[in-house]
Formats: structure tokens, sequence, C-alpha cells
């Protein structure tokens, strides 16, 4: 946990957070039951538990980025009787509020948002990849990405991703050096 | 960075520059019939004609980032009869030759690479989507990714990239601001 302590720098970067939500944000509230089947490469919005213990198994004290790839819903779906389902939001308005609570707590922990782009087409990949928001968070390391996850205040807010996501994709991975252009 | 834990084939790997099969390319060498049975999912390795005939609908004169997904083949696919074919090559072979092949020309028509990662683990997506490299190649405008793309030298290389692949990715993003730090 020193590791984290290292890191805590309240200043840092993040207003797009963005992350997995976790098992526990899965219990916190159920989303209508994902259309398709496993090896269809839609409708992938929690983290594949298999995965997040896997993830544990890589080094732990390299920093990591992730990638997250999203597709919003049209309408935010909350659980009925939510004090949010009455309010009509889109996908978007709902993802937005999940960042606004995320963001400042990954940025507490130490992790900062290093790329963000504008996804306008998919040139290669299924005719429905349609991404609205592509972007790579930093995080000093897997332990900050943990902290995160187990956060009771991230927990608590989760549910807004869920509620405003269609479609995502989370990859980690090790930041690679840009080769030189002459 | 922690740069030095990486093997040093990995960032060899990583550091190739890598671009974007066109349609040019894919009539230029055809790859093997995928191996998979009904069920298996698709995969995709060259662009789609049409998402590539949409592309030039968008705006034209800003700068575009596109985004590359690439899971290399453990064995590199030429076609029977190519020189390449008795190499013995692993697709992550036939992809450094396309890289040493288009990067000296995506550089000579304005791309840049802007990003490189090393995918580790999708934690959300399908089991079947695995990656071996992940980067982002930025461009100026639309003009300068056609000209790679229509460059003669260009299409002449492209069957490597289609030797090499076994499944991509490829998105257009326009680039976006990254965030201000948060107020907390």
């Amino acid at each position: 946990m020193k590791t984290i302590t290292k890191f805590i720098t309240p200043a840092i970067v993040a207003s797009l957070a963005l992350i997995a939500a976790v098992p526990a944000a899965a219990e916190h509230h159920k989303a209508a039951p994902t259309k398709e089947h496993k090896m269809s490469s839609k409708g992938h919005v929690d983290a594949n538990p298999k995965a997040l213990g896997a993830m544990f198994t890589l080094p732990m004290d390299e920093e990591i980025h992730m990638l997250n790839m999203i597709q919003l819903k049209d309408k935010a779906e909350y659980p009925e009787g939510s004090e949010f389902a009455n309010k009509g939001w889109t996908g978007a308005q709902a993802y937005a509020e999940y960042r606004r609570h995320a963001g400042p707590i990954v940025a507490r922990l130490g992790g900062n948002t290093h790329y963000t782009g504008v996804p306008q087409l998919t040139l290669i990949g299924p005719e429905d990849d349609k991404w609205d928001s592509i972007f790579i968070i930093y995080y000093p390391n897997v332990t900050v990405l943990q902290a995160l996850f187990e956060d009771p205040e991230y927990q608590k807010h989760a549910f807004h991703r869920k509620a405003g996501v269609a479609d995502s994709r989370l990859i980690r991975m090790v930041p690679a050096p840009v080769p030189a252009v002459k | 960075m922690k740069i030095a834990t990486l093997t040093t084939a990995t960032i060899v790997t990583a550091s190739l520059a890598l671009l974007a099969a066109v349609p040019a390319a894919a009539n230029h060498h055809e790859t093997t019939p995928a191996k998979e049975h009904v069920s298996a999912p698709a995969t995709y390795i060259n662009s789609d004609p049409k998402a590539y005939a949409a592309m030039q609908k968008l705006p034209t004169d800003e700068p575009l980032h596109m985004l590359n997904m690439i899971r290399f083949k453990d064995k590199a696919d030429y076609k029977e009869g190519s020189e390449f074919a008795a190499k013995g090559w692993t697709g992550a072979q036939a992809y450094a030759e396309y890289n040493r092949r288009s990067s000296p020309i995506a550089n000579r028509t304005g791309g840049k690479p802007l990003y490189f990662g090393m995918p580790q683990l999708t934690l959300i997506g399908a089991e079947h989507e695995k990656w071996d490299v992940i980067f982002i190649i930025s461009y100026p405008n639309l003009a300068s990714f056609l000209a790679l793309v229509s460059d003669p030298e260009y299409k002449k290389h492209a069957f490597h990239r289609s030797a090499a692949v076994a499944d991509s990715r490829l998105v257009r993003m326009a680039p976006a601001p990254v965030p201000v730090p948060a107020a907390k």
C-alpha cells in the first residue's frame, strides 16, 4: 500500500475517468440482460471476472495504460425505482455523471488521462462497432487501479456507467516507445 | 517509463509503425480462407469498402488519428508460390516486413506514429478479441492518409499485411483535447 501513498497527488489530471465496472458494482445495479451470447462482440459492459483475476497476475509495479472504447446507449437505463430513472437522460448524460464522480477519484489515486479521441468511423472491424468515445488512462501501477475498483465512493457511483454504456472494451497495455520519424 | 522491463523483441515489434490495409491490398493478395468453422467469431483484416466510402464523406481537411489494433497470425500466410511462402516467417515477421516497407511511405505522405501500446489483457470485451499491438497514427488530413494507401509502392507491399494479420481493427478518430485536471 505504500506504492499508493506515493502516488496520491490530488492535483493530477483526469476528468474522464473510466474504468470497468467491478463485480461489486454489478451487484449494485442489474442492467437489462445482455442481448447476445458470449462470442458476440457486442454488449460488453462489465469486466470479465476471469480477466480481472488474470490482471493481478501481471506485473504489479509497472505503469499501465488502460484503453477504453465506449459505445453509449441512446437512452440511459436505470433500474426501476432509481431516482435517475425518471430523468430521461441519454446514455451520454449517464456516462458523464459516472465520469463526474469517478474522475476525481482516479486523479486522487494518481491516474490521469493520457489520450482522448473522438471516434468517427470503423474502417476495419464489425459493422456494428460504433464507438462514441475512445481514451487511454494512465495508472502508475495496477495497485492503483485495484484501489479505484475498491474505492467505496467509486463503487457507489459505478451504476451510472452501467446505465450509460451499451458496449465497451477495456484493454490493459504497457506503454511502448513511439518510433522516431525522420 | 518501465520500458526496461519489456523484452527487446517486444519493443521492436511495438516500434513497427503500422498502417491499414486498403481495398486495393485485398485484391493484391487473397488470404487463405479463414480456418474457422461456422460458429467461430468473425475476424477482420481488410477495410470494409462501404466504410471506406463513408470516410470520404467525413471532413477532408481535419487531422485524423487512426487507431490500429492488430493480432498476428502465428505463422505468416503467404500465397503458394510467393517467394515468401518458404521463409517460415511468423505473422509478426511478415508484419515487420510490411512495416519496413510502408512506414517510409507513411512518413513521406505526412503520417506520424503518435502512440504505441503493448496489449496485455482484455478486461472488457469478447474473449476472442486478443491484440498483439495497438497504436495510433496521425495524419494531417484525409489526403495524407489516401496518399499512403493509394501509393503504388505501398500497394505493392501490402500483401505482407494480409499475410501477417489474423484480426484487426482500424478506427478513424478526430483528436480531442485531453481533459483538464479534475477539481477535487
